[in-house]
């Protein structure tokens, strides 16, 4: 990513985005920007309101309040017609392989379902011609369009569910888990290739995962979320050497390595039943939680440039 | 004496549409009492399928060979009435999914006791008592409440810490714990490895714990053992495994874990190829086709389990790495 792009030159720009189930609030307030060829990677914890945060800025879900701004056009605001039209750029790689492909389908056919909506001037061979490019480009043989999703191994099925997504290149890629149900051997193989893809078109990418390593690897900013806030945002090296929230602490302490086996339990107290209604959701966790921490919410606030967190102790924390 | 636990020649044999689907080739292993051993591999290895077929929980299409002891005595094939005396009670399983493994429609404190009326022959006043203890000890927050809840009421990482208790009601001999942290949320799963750890301690019972995750098996375990295409390839101390894998797909799997620290590779280090899958010919090493270090003869004679040199180092390589 270059540094140098301008606020303005931002493809996405999500601001105040507000999701409430049954009147309670499970995305509250996030505000961020997506630049072309940008990967931004998205952590937390299950129950966060991360996978929230990537339906409701494809507009799969209903948000309640805020804006997502595409090329400068709100998603949430436009009519069905043109929403169909400006979802021909942003695609979606969900978690599970298997069960996100239609079974009664051929992978070639399920591969071809974005041509045959999007791209109507084309006909019956030239759009197998565009299958077997992108087969190929995922890793899979062309042979294999007359194949069922059955057949194939979780890695397999994960290179179609890219392909599916991958054929109109989009501008926008919003990968929800895409190697959370794959093996370490495999894990590689699906990173190393979203990224080659994304190198083709300039895509830009939206990485959920729970898993800290992989996100480091491929992302240039990371978002935090926390109880449906975004807690810290920042470019990947600072986050994970300078980390400032004390929950993102927590977080890259616990993750244990066959290295340095010793994880720390410590940092983290045995979460509460539920986010009290006041204050910092993490508090009750928090080895810093102050009386502040219990009377107001802290803001996401810019605490070194570029560098975000929501922490009233942020400026303490880092010194 | 004899080990605790020891497994000799275990295989299994799925029947699938006609055909012998082979989930474990001839594996042997043992655990001593208090031993705390790590099993690894990747998603159809077989190592849940070892010890799924010791406790003599597979399905009925799955063929068992070989011979599996506890303190001594056979356990493999004997029934689920002489095999319940030890199963439940002094060798007990905690599984990867606490939701799916707890009763959803009894509340906590009946699941619980029910295992020290059945077992133990206690009253389920007695019980009862002894179950809330236990959720305390396991640092079950507000026991008194959680008795009287539901499954669906607790988060994941409390239904895991009720699992966790539920298994040691009995004061097990040894807790064969299958993925225990796969579903939470990695400080969830931190706590988690702190109650295995304390708990072992404390009782002084042996573990055995299964994942696909190193990181997790090496802050629990002494030895490990790695399985591939349904056979143990390498077994070593965990330090020693860690830092010199003589197995290439061991070495390779230590290769493909991305860090939290240091330089960051332009690619993810990965493993070429796919593991074989069930029915293809078992011929050779089943690596031989990802690894780089194979030669014909690897694919025409299956190296055994061999001693490695180094402290109880065995590997299964005709090529193994220098140590």
């Amino acid at each position: 990513m270059n540094d140098a792009v301008a606020v303005t030159d931002a493809l996405l720009r999500v601001r105040d985005l507000r999701v409430e189930f049954g009147g309670r609030a499970v995305l509250r307030e996030v505000s961020f920007d997506l630049f072309a060829g940008e990967t931004l990677g998205l952590v937390g914890e299950s129950g966060s309101g991360k996978s929230t945060l990537a339906r409701a800025v494809l507009r799969l879900l209903r948000a309640s309040r805020g804006s997502v701004a595409w090329r400068g056009r709100d998603l949430l605001a436009c009519d069905s017609r043109t929403l169909r039209a400006l979802r021909r750029d942003l695609q979606i790689v969900f978690q599970d392989p298997l069960a996100s492909l239609d079974p009664r389908m051929t992978i070639g056919e399920t591969i071809a379902e974005p041509l045959r909506i999007f791209e109507l001037a084309l006909d019956e061979p030239a759009r197998a011609g565009r299958v077997a490019g992108m087969l190929e480009r995922v890793g899979l043989a062309a042979a294999m369009a007359g194949r069922y999703p059955h057949e194939f191994s979780g890695g397999q099925c994960q290179r179609v569910g890219i392909a599916r997504a991958m054929i109109l290149s989009p501008a926008l890629l919003i990968c929800d888990e895409p190697v959370s149900s794959l093996d370490a051997s495999i894990q590689g193989q699906i990173v190393n290739l979203l990224r080659d893809l994304q190198a083709d078109n300039n895509t830009a990418m939206l990485f959920i995962s729970h898993n800290l390593a992989v996100v480091r690897h491929l992302s240039h900013r990371i978002l935090v979320m926390y109880s449906g806030r975004l807690v810290e945002m920042a470019p990947r090296d600072a986050l994970f050497d300078r980390p400032i929230h004390p929950y993102t602490r927590a977080l890259l302490a616990a993750v244990p390595s066959p290295w340095a086996p010793q994880p720390q339990p410590a940092a983290t107290a045995v979460p509460a039943s539920l986010p009290s209604a006041t204050g910092c959701s993490y508090r009750e966790r928090c080895r810093y939680a102050a009386a502040i921490c219990a009377a107001t919410e802290p803001p996401l606030e810019e605490v070194v440039p570029g560098h975000f967190a929501a922490c009233h102790r942020a400026r303490e924390l880092m010194t | 004496m004899e080990p605790l636990l020891n497994i000799e020649d275990l295989s299994v044999d799925y029947t699938h549409g006609g055909m012998e689907i082979p989930a474990v080739r001839q594996v042997s292993l043992a655990v001593a009492a208090r031993e705390s051993v790590g099993i690894v591999g990747e998603s159809g290895s077989g190592k849940t399928q070892v010890f799924m077929a010791a406790m003599g929980l597979l399905a009925a299409n799955a063929a068992v060979r070989g011979r599996v002891r506890f303190e001594g005595g056979d356990i493999l094939g004997v029934g689920a009435e002489s095999l319940n005396r030890v199963r439940g009670s002094k060798l007990t399983m905690v599984f990867q999914d606490p939701m799916t493994s707890l009763t959803p429609h009894l509340t906590i404190g009946t699941q619980l006791a029910e295992v020290l009326v059945c077992h133990a022959g206690r009253s389920w006043r007695e019980a009862r008592n002894a179950a809330r203890h236990m959720l305390d000890r396991v640092r079950v927050p507000e026991p008194e409440r959680r008795m009287s809840q539901y499954p669906h009421e607790l988060s994941g990482g409390l239904r895991q810490r009720v699992m966790i208790g539920m298994s040691l009601l009995c004061e097990p001999l040894l807790v064969i714990a299958d993925e225990p942290t796969t579903a939470l949320d990695v400080t969830v799963q931190a706590h988690i490895i702190d109650l295995l750890g304390t708990m072992r301690r404390e009782l002084g019972m042996a573990l055995v714990l299964i994942s696909h995750d190193l990181g997790v098996v090496a802050g629990l375990t002494d030895r490990i053992l790695v399985m591939y295409a349904g056979r143990i390839v390498e077994s070593a101390g965990a330090a020693e495994l860690f830092q010199q894998a003589r197995h290439p797909y061991t070495a390779e799997l230590l290769k493909c874990i991305p860090s939290l620290t240091g330089p960051r590779q332009q690619r993810m280090p990965t493993l070429l190829g796919q593991p074989p899958r069930p029915g293809d010919p078992d011929e050779g090493c089943a690596f031989a086709p990802r690894c780089a270090r194979a030669a014909p003869r690897c694919r025409t004679v299956r190296p055994p389990l061999e001693d490695a040199g180094g402290s109880a180092h065995r590997v299964a390589c005709h090529f193994p790495l220098p140590s």
